[in-house]
């Protein structure tokens, strides 16, 4: 169940990260489940191709979001097809294995504290979808067969 | 050229300068960074004054980059080159983080 605490939040940082998005033609969409949203992503270096990634938020700011893509608004992230190639996105475990996801903090409980641990200062939200397209930008190697 | 003009002229080129610098880091606490740099300034100096501003720094395992329009800046780019006239630069200061 996500708190009004945690909706109430992501609703005053959640226009940032929508400007952010439209600087690369991307965009954000609400679910109709609280706290889970869906950012369409385009890599700079391959504008036609689009990714769609699953964030969702149990307790914003506080916690890390889940994080995968899927090969389409509310469809399966167990597809190849729908991931980036891009280091530390890991197909079969299907989670990025950052410092930055749900999933990640469970394969590496140790960063749970010092210099990996979540930070929940400023605009978490933005900073996801910002390392996200970073990726997109900078360390993407195509899309997996 | 008058003597006026030559006086106008040297006020824009000072002007020209320098640029309005902004740098902002999603994870602060705290409002962006602002600067006016020289044009001759290298993107480094204004990474590392930004970061001092948002109070984070390198480690061993966490690197701290500039980007501008979607490109990471390398730390020996002059600001001014990527300012095409324009008087203001927006950077997003952006924390690399290790895989697992």
């Amino acid at each position: 169940m996500t708190s009004a605490d945690t909706l109430l939040t992501l609703e005053m940082d959640q226009d940032a990260v929508v400007a952010y998005l439209d600087d690369f033609d991307g965009v954000l969409i609400l679910d109709a489940d609280p706290g889970t949203y869906w950012l369409v992503l385009h890599p700079k270096s391959a504008a036609a191709e689009t990714y769609y990634a699953r964030v969702a938020w149990q307790q914003y700011p506080d916690c890390p979001p889940s994080v995968r893509f899927h090969d389409r608004i509310h469809g399966r992230f167990d597809v190849p097809s729908a991931w980036p190639i891009v280091p530390g996105y890991r197909l079969g475990a299907w989670d990025i294995c950052k410092p930055m996801t749900a999933e990640a903090y469970v394969v590496h409980p140790e960063w749970c504290t010092g210099p990996h641990q979540w930070s929940s200062s400023g605009n978490p939200f933005l900073w996801i979808a910002q390392t996200l397209q970073d990726d997109l930008n900078h360390n993407y190697q195509g899309r997996n067969a | 050229m008058t003597f006026e003009d030559h006086g106008r002229d040297a006020a824009e080129n000072t002007k020209l300068e320098k640029l309005k610098v902004t740098v902002s880091f999603p994870l602060a606490g705290r409002d962006s960074f602002k600067e006016r740099a020289e044009l001759s300034a290298p993107a480094e100096s204004v990474r590392l004054e930004a970061m001092g501003h948002f109070g984070v720094s390198d480690d061993a395992s966490t690197v701290y980059y500039l980007t501008f329009n979607g490109d990471r800046i390398e730390g020996l780019t002059q600001i001014g080159s990527l300012s095409h006239g324009r008087d203001s630069l927006k950077f997003i200061l952006s924390k690399e983080l290790i895989q697992g």
